[in-house]
Formats: structure tokens, C-alpha cells, sequence
């Protein structure tokens, strides 16, 4: 277990060593001179320009500019954003528990639609309500969730005058505006995500339900809900756990559009104007910070498998 | 501009808006006046000899069919002698002191919102959370180094300047740049046509400190003249800021300067700065300065906040207790908070937005501007736009009306370069500039015999540049499509979409690196009250022609629209300087520099019980000076 922690991990930092180098190469691959976004300013001369990327750092060449970008990484120093000064590392984690915060009330919900509904519709197979529930579940992946975002913000504007509070307030200083804020945002963002695993769970189940254990286990008396929560359900949760952890890094990629939408300050907004003012430190700090993130929850991942089913070894 | 309630929203009212706007650009006025001319700024305005620019000649386009004309007009020839002697006269002038009787050209008092008698005693009440949804956010909060005119809209709350933009109140229009004192006591006395004299109210800093004159001189010099700073080009005519006493500063140009007044303003910058503060690493994630609200704290990109500041020099303002400036991009949740009552003010909406917010808000107040058209920018250096025949060609194949229907509702009127949607600066509409209006019509018969003449009967392959949607939206994006579109249908033209981030933009065709042509707003400069800079280097040239990057983007070089656009820079008259702006946008209307579309409606709301308030023009560019002035009147 020990060495295969340690093959991941090493594998984890060649993964965000070759994303360090893609995010770090791709905003640069963009035309846009930073001189002409910061200053705003059709009056300003090559020679303030010059100036600027000289104060900024980016008249040295580019592999110069990695390599200080990266040793600045590695010693935990994100840099200074190009256009507000401020640490990038501390805009970060300013704006971090607004995204986390909203990742995992997503995950909640998405696990609180998704789960019940894929048994339900796996127990009902081919019946109406199974049906039914596919539709929706059918509708929960094919539906964008920006789109359905501005639904659920124009629609109750309009029908009943409602709106979610305009500031954001954490969850510590006021937990029912909080919870108000993030609910429709939240709900937007999870529906995809719902609509995945319910299908998963439905498929999963009903290929377990088929096994000669569950049939033992039913001759053998136990009842019906033993059955499903003891022996079904544990087994089925495999391919669910797998699909929980790769959509989480869509669900990180969904605040970017979501908390945007919804005016959360959060990493996504943060991202999404850095990429729009060509603020190279920032936008590579959010990057490498999300990326870090998915390597991470996939090994967690990876490693439950264990727990979930014992036959699965790590030599 | 207009104010009333979005109920009584009529197209008669609309008229009658068309009509004000057409009040104030239309007559001529003799060009004897002889003072600097601010609208009401009399305290203390000097007065100089007039500075005679006798150019007002009639015609524009000779009696050769225009298609076949290459040569410049006659007027032009005479502007060219006229500025060399008008420059040197400029130089030469100097101001006097004199009376104040000439009649303000930019002043008008549109009926207020309500009667200041809400409070107990008859005056305005105190209390209340202004919520403003602009059209941006601040990226950053640096004043001087960085440049954000959405910065500068949060710096007008936390900072003064020596004067300030009065038309965020309803005692001038809402497209009127004219300024007033702010920390200044009056306006400035102008002893020569070099200098300009403030005295200064007692304030303090919100940190304690007494504002000095020379923290206003250290801030002016700091903008001009810092090495880092991103507003030295357009601050290139400040020369010294001096301070021979406790109250008193005065401002030294390096020439004769038409805009140093407004340049003053506490504007997109201007602001009087403390120095301990702009120098520490607080600088970069609070404002302070000795405005009339606190700077409390930000979340970028998605709300600033500000609180009351007891200690103001003006005693009782401001009448809020707290502004909150919001960031949200997405229109979906700027109708649903406004529609919630969430918001009080919200900005910048086109036609289709603001009929769904009048409907879920009836009672709010409602302002309406229209705004300067898009233009098409074309690299006249360059094959076959060298050729005006060809430009005009252009022109007179893009059918204004179809776009206006198309993107804007039918809203709007046609417009020209240099907009004349800002009141103050005395532009035409093109119907009014002579023989080139016909270059506004949409006539594809004669576009067609201007390429056949220019030998490009079968037309020919070019680019068009403009910004994706998420900038400033789809309706700009879509006429940039249908003129394409109307170019190949009518001219034969292949024009190929570029579509642009904004930072690729800005160092693009922005910049003057393109090919071919692009399409974006290009009245910016012109909504400011010091627009000298901008008007004169989107087209000024020197005789050997630009190089990007360059703000002359169409790289025009034409010797007399350069000597115009330098001698409007040092008129200090007001009329002798729209005689000088009507020369230029007669040969950018002759010459068709630019095709400019349509201008556009744009509304603005604010909550019905907000009171004194007028959303101006500027409102999505620069400082709401006002705002300290604004009440609820519950």
C-alpha cells in the first residue's frame, strides 16, 4: 500500500509538472500584450510598454520566466497577479472556501438525487416510474447547466419577484443567507452530476441484484432491505465511486461558468477575469491549484477501493 | 438624456429627447465669446482676447461627381493657413480678467428628480444602502499604476479631486461634461493662459491627516510624471504643480492646454491621493483618500464595499450610509436582483433588457442616452482602403437602418466619427455635415459605381477583427456579422470574421496591429470632459505616417486633419475650439476615415425612491461624483 501511495504520488507530480508547463505555454500562446490591458490605453507609448513588462518581469525570456514561476512554486510562492498586485496564493485562498464550499454542496445534493434515485429506478426496472425517473435523469445530463442556471435565476425573478441575496456571506458569520446564496447555484451544478450517477448506480445495481448471492441471501431470509444496504449496495458502489471522482473535477471546471453566473467570489470568477485580463501568474496559480486538487481526490479514490471491496490489493 | 418613471416610457418622450439632444447641438454660436467655457463655472473664470479661428467655410465637396475625386477641398486648403496663424496667435494670447455674462454653452437644468424636502425639516433624509450593478468590476484597486476606469468609478467614492463631473445630479444634462468644485473652493482663477489657481477646503484624509496642497501637487505629479505611472501620455501637458501657501496650488501647463480644467476632474483619474498610503502595500488592496465614503472592504470580481465618512468637509453629505458596488456580469441575475428590488441602480441596458426591466420594475426612475455608434476602422495606408472612393463605397453599402432593427429594437440615429452624443463638445448629427452626408444613405447603386471607379467592380478579399461577445456583447458582435454580410451581398466583398479576446484585441487592432479592417466603439474619448487627447491622436499623423502601436489605428495621415487636431488641443475658447471639431469632422465625414454606424439606445435605471440622482453617460466609465448627494426619500 505504502509503495503504491508513492508510485501515485510521483505519478501525481509528473501529471502537474506537465500541466505546469501546457497552462504555462498556453496563456502565453494567446496574442494580447499585458502592457496594453493594464494600462488601457490607446495614448501609451512602446517605451511605457517596455517599461511595464520590465517592472513585471516579462521582458526576460520564457524558459527564465518558468523556471522562476516554478521554483516559486515549489517553495509555495504563487507570485503577484499583474493587475491587482496582490498575492496570488492569498487571492486563492481567500476565494477557496467559496468553492469548496459550493463543490461539496453539489456533491451532496448531486449524491442525494443521484443515489436514491438510481436504486429506486434499478428496484422498479421497466415499470412507469422507472421510466420516469430515466427521463429525468436523461434531462440532469443533457441540460447545460449555465443554461438551467439562468433558468432558475430568471424564472423565479419573474414569476415571484426572488432573487438570492446579491453579497456573499460564509457560512460561519450568517449559515441561512449563506445557504440561500449557494442553494440555486448548487442545484444548478449538480443536477449533471446527479443525472450521471443515477444512471451508474441503476446499472450497477441491477447487474449486482442479478448475482447468485443476492438470490442466496434472499433464500436465505433476510429481508429485502438487508439485502439491498448489506450485499447490493456495498458491491454497486464501486463504478459509483469511480464516476464520483472523476466528476468532481467537472464539477471544479462547472464553478468557473456557475459562481460567475451567480456572482459567488469565488475561484472560478477569480479564473475566469484572470484569463480575461491576461494575468498570466494568476491564471497559472488557479490552474495548478485545481489541477493539484483533482490529482489528489483521484488517488483518495483510488485508494477506497479497498474499503469497498477487499479483493482489490495494491502490490 | 431623460428622467421619469419607466411607466410613462412613450415614444413621444422619445422625441422629446431627440429634440433636447438636437437643441443643444444644432445652432452655431457667434465666436466672439471669450472666456474658458465650462458651462457654469463662472466664479473667477478670466477671460482672454478671442482667439479668431475664421474658418467656418461653407462646402465641403467640390463640383466634380465625388466618385472621381481624389483632392482635397478647398477648405481645407484654407484650414491649413488658418492654423498655422492660429497657432501662433494661441501662443501668443494670453487671458484676462473680465466679467462673466456669456451664458454657459453646456449648462441645462433638466427638471430635478424631487424637490430636496424628504427629512423632518424639509432637507434630504440621511440613511440608507445604496446597491449599484455597473458594467464591470475593478480588477484592481492601484490608482496610478494600473488603469481601470471601473477603479476609478470605486475612487470616486473614497477620493476627491479638485473638481469634479456635475451631471450625476439633475442640474445639468446626463450627456453634459462640464465640472465643478469638489476640494477646490471655486474654480480655478487663470492669471495666464499657463497657470491655474485652486484653493483648496480643509479636509482630511480618511486616515486622520489634513490634505495638504501638497498632497494635491504630489498626486498631479505622480500621475503625470511618475516612472510607473499608466496615465503619463495623456498627462504630458502638466509642466509644475506649485504651492505658495497653506490653501492655495497652482497648476502650470506646458503650453496652452484647451482640457487642463477638465483634465482636473476627479474623473478616471485626478484623484488627490495621500502619498503614506499609495506608497505602502495597502495601496493595492484598499482605497483612501478624503472622499465622502470609507473604503470597507472588496471581493473581487463581485462586490466593493463603502460606509458614510463622518468626518467629509462637506457637512451633512453624504446622505447614504453605505454603497455597495456590485460585479455581476451575467444579465439573467442583474434582471433578477433588480427585478428583486436587490438592486437600486443598474446600468447599461439595450433595448430588449430594458423593456423586461421596465416591465418588472414599472415605478423606477428610467435613463436613457444614446450612445456613440461602432465604427469601422479601416487601415487607410494600406490597398484599397488608400482609396476614399472605396471607403465610401463601404459605407453606402451598410444599411443602418437593418442594423438598428436588427440589434437595437430600430433604436437609434445614425451617427459619425466624432460622436455627437456628448452635448458639451457641439457635434453634428450627418445629416448635418453638408454633401457627405450622402455617404450615411444606404445606396447600393452608387457603392457600386464607387468600386467600378476604383476598379474594384468585382470586389476584393479582406478581414474584419472585432471582439467576442463576452466583451460587450452580442449585438455588436451580430452588426459586425451584417455588415460582412451586407458587404458580400452588395459589393461582392469576402471579408473574413476575426473574432478577439479582450487582452488579444487590445494589443491587436487596438493597437493599430491589424490588417485590413475592425470593428469597435470609437466614441470613448470623446465622453470625458478633457477629450483633446483622444480626439487628436486617433487621427493625428506625422508627414511621414504612423507606426503601431499607434491610438491612430486607421493610421490616417492627413496633414490637415493633424494641424486641426493639434490646434483644437490649445483653443481655450470653447467656440473657437467646436469651429476647429466641426473642420475635423468634416473631413473625417468627407473622407470617410472611419464608418461609424448607428448610435444606439442605452438605459439606465435607478429605484424609484432614490432621490437628486441622475445616471449620466459617464456613469460606465468613470467616478459618480454625485452619489454623495443621493437620498432615499424612505
Amino acid at each position: 500500500m505504502g509503495q503504491y501511495l508513492v508510485r501515485r504520488l510521483l505519478a501525481g507530480i509528473g501529471v502537474l509538472f506537465v500541466i505546469s508547463v501546457l497552462i504555462f505555454a498556453g496563456v502565453r500562446a494567446v496574442p494580447g500584450d499585458v502592457c496594453r490591458v493594464v494600462l488601457q490605453n490607446p495614448e501609451v507609448s512602446q517605451a511605457e510598454c517596455d517599461a511595464l513588462n520590465a517592472r513585471l518581469g516579462l521582458d526576460q525570456p520564457a524558459v527564465t520566466q518558468y523556471l522562476v514561476w516554478l521554483g516559486g512554486i515549489v517553495r509555495g510562492d504563487f507570485g503577484t497577479s499583474l493587475i491587482s498586485d496582490r498575492s496570488v496564493w492569498d487571492q486563492i485562498t481567500n476565494r477557496l472556501p467559496v468553492t469548496v464550499e459550493l463543490t461539496l454542496l453539489s456533491l451532496i445534493l448531486a449524491t442525494a438525487i443521484g443515489l436514491p434515485s438510481g436504486i429506486y429506478s434499478a428496484l422498479h426496472q421497466n415499470r412507469f416510474d422507472d421510466y420516469l425517473l430515466r427521463i429525468f435523469m436523461i434531462g440532469g445530463l443533457s441540460i447545460p447547466s449555465f443554461w438551467l442556471a439562468t433558468l432558475l435565476i430568471t424564472f423565479p425573478a419573474k414569476w415571484w419577484g426572488y432573487a438570492s441575496p446579491v453579497a456573499y456571506q460564509s457560512l460561519f458569520s450568517d449559515p441561512l443567507s449563506n445557504l440561500e446564496k449557494m442553494a440555486l447555484p448548487a442545484l444548478s451544478l449538480s443536477l449533471v452530476l446527479a443525472g450521471s450517477l443515477a444512471r451508474i448506480t441503476r446499472s450497477s445495481m441491477l447487474e449486482i441484484l442479478r448475482n447468485d448471492y443476492i438470490r442466496t441471501a434472499r433464500a436465505k431470509g433476510l429481508d429485502e432491505r438487508r439485502v439491498l444496504t448489506r450485499h447490493a449496495l456495498k458491491n454497486a458502489m464501486l463504478p459509483v465511486i469511480t464516476v464520483l471522482g472523476l466528476q468532481l473535477g467537472t464539477l471544479l471546471g462547472g464553478t468557473v461558468i456557475i459562481e460567475s453566473i451567480f456572482a459567488l467570489p469565488g475561484l472560478g470568477t477569480l479564473l475566469l477575469s484572470s484569463v480575461t485580463f491576461k494575468d498570466f501568474p494568476q491564471v497559472q496559480g488557479i490552474v495548478i491549484f485545481f489541477a493539484a486538487i483533482v490529482v489528489v481526490i483521484n488517488i483518495l479514490v483510488d485508494v477506497s477501493y479497498a474499503w469497498f471491496d477487499p479483493r482489490v490489493g495494491y502490490s | 438624456m431623460r428622467l421619469h418613471s419607466a411607466r410613462n416610457h412613450a415614444p413621444s418622450e422619445y422625441s422629446l429627447f431627440k429634440n433636447f439632444m438636437c437643441c443643444f447641438l444644432a445652432p452655431e454660436r457667434p465666436a466672439a465669446t471669450t472666456h474658458v467655457d465650462f458651462g457654469d463655472i463662472d466664479d473667477d473664470i478670466v477671460e482672454k482676447p478671442s482667439l479668431e479661428l475664421d474658418a467656418r467655410v461653407e462646402g465641403t465637396v467640390s463640383e466634380k461627381s465625388y466618385w472621381d475625386r481624389t483632392s482635397t477641398s478647398s477648405r481645407r486648403r484654407m484650414l491649413r493657413s488658418v492654423v498655422l496663424g492660429g497657432a501662433g496667435l494661441a501662443g501668443a494670447a494670453l487671458i484676462g480678467c473680465g466679467d462673466d455674462d456669456d451664458a454657459p454653452a453646456t449648462a441645462t437644468a433638466p427638471p430635478a428628480t424631487s424637490p430636496s424636502n424628504g427629512g423632518p425639516g424639509g432637507g434630504p433624509l440621511h440613511g440608507g444602502r445604496i446597491v449599484i450593478q455597473p458594467t464591470g468590476y475593478a480588477s484592481t484597486l492601484v490608482l496610478v499604476t494600473n488603469r481601470n476606469n471601473t477603479t476609478a468609478g470605486l475612487a470616486g467614492f473614497t477620493h476627491s479631486g479638485l473638481l469634479q463631473l456635475r451631471n450625476t445630479r439633475p442640474v445639468v444634462g446626463g450627456s453634459d461634461v462640464s465640472v465643478e468644485p469638489d476640494l477646490a473652493i471655486d474654480m480655478p482663477e487663470q492669471p495666464d493662459e499657463l497657470s491655474y489657481v485652486f484653493r483648496i477646503h480643509p479636509a482630511k484624509f480618511h486616515n486622520g491627516r489634513d490634505v495638504t496642497p501638497e498632497d494635491v501637487a504630489w498626486s498631479l505629479m505622480r500621475y503625470a510624471h511618475h516612472e510607473d505611472s499608466a496615465y503619463r501620455s495623456t498627462w504630458n501637458w502638466l509642466d509644475t504643480v506649485e504651492t505658495p501657501d497653506d490653501g492655495t496650488i497652482v497648476v502650470k501647463t506646458v503650453a496652452p492646454y484647451a482640457d487642463a480644467i477638465g483634465a482636473l476632474c476627479g474623473y478616471q483619474d485626478g484623484f488627490i491621493l495621500a502619498q503614506e498610503h499609495e506608497e505602502s502595500d495597502a495601496a493595492t488592496t484598499q482605497l483612501m483618500g478624503s472622499g465622502a465614503f470609507l473604503f470597507e472592504n472588496t471581493e473581487e470580481p463581485v462586490i466593493s464595499r463603502f460606509r458614510r465618512n463622518p468626518e467629509y468637509f462637506r457637512d451633512s453629505l453624504p446622505y447614504v450610509d453605505e454603497i455597495h458596488m456590485l460585479g455581476t456580469a451575467d444579465f439573467a441575475k442583474r434582471y433578477a436582483d433588480f427585478a428583486a428590488d436587490n438592486v437600486d441602480v443598474t446600468y447599461w441596458h439595450a433595448a430588449e433588457e430594458r423593456d423586461q426591466m421596465a416591465a418588472a420594475r414599472p415605478e423606477a426612475h428610467m435613463f436613457e442616452h444614446l450612445y456613440a455608434g461602432y465604427n469601422v476602422f479601416m487601415r487607410v495606408d494600406q490597398e484599397p482602403f488608400n482609396d476614399e472612393r472605396v471607403r465610401r463605397a463601404l459605407s453606402m453599402a451598410i444599411d443602418r437602418q437593418a442594423l438598428r432593427d436588427a440589434t437595437g429594437a430600430g433604436e437609434g440615429e445614425p451617427d459619425q466619427a466624432f460622436s455627437w452624443t456628448v452635448e458639451t463638445w457641439g457635434f453634428r448629427k450627418p445629416q448635418d455635415l453638408g454633401a457627405a452626408s450622402q455617404y450615411w444613405d444606404y445606396d447600393v447603386a452608387e457603392a457600386k459605381l464607387l468600386m467600378d471607379a476604383a476598379g474594384l467592380g468585382n470586389g476584393f478579399t479582406t478581414q474584419m477583427s472585432h471582439w467576442d461577445p463576452s466583451v460587450i456583447g452580442q449585438a455588436y458582435v451580430d452588426q459586425a456579422v451584417l455588415i460582412q454580410t451586407m458587404w458580400q451581398n452588395n459589393l461582392g466583398i469576402e471579408v473574413q470574421g476575426v473574432s478577439l479576446q479582450f487582452a488579444q484585441f487590445a494589443s491587436g487592432p487596438l493597437s493599430g496591429n491589424y490588417d485590413g479592417t475592425y470593428f469597435a466603439p470609437g466614441g470613448g474619448g470623446v465622453i470625458s470632459p478633457a477629450p483633446g487627447v483622444a480626439f487628436r491622436n486617433g487621427v493625428w499623423s506625422p508627414p511621414e505616417g504612423v507606426t503601431a502601436p499607434t491610438p491612430n489605428t486607421g493610421h490616417i495621415n492627413d496633414p490637415d486633419l493633424s494641424a486641426a487636431a493639434d490646434l483644437q488641443s490649445t483653443q481655450l475658447n470653447l467656440d473657437d475650439r467646436k469651429d476647429t471639431f466641426r473642420i475635423m469632422e468634416e473631413i473625417m465625414a468627407d473622407e470617410m476615415y472611419r464608418l461609424t454606424t448607428s448610435a444606439f439606445t442605452t438605459t439606465y435605471f435607478a429605484n424609484e425612491a432614490l432621490q437628486d440622482i441622475q445616471m449620466p453617460i459617464t456613469a460606465t466609465n468613470s467616478a459618480l461624483a454625485g452619489a454623495k448627494h443621493w437620498w432615499f426619500q424612505q
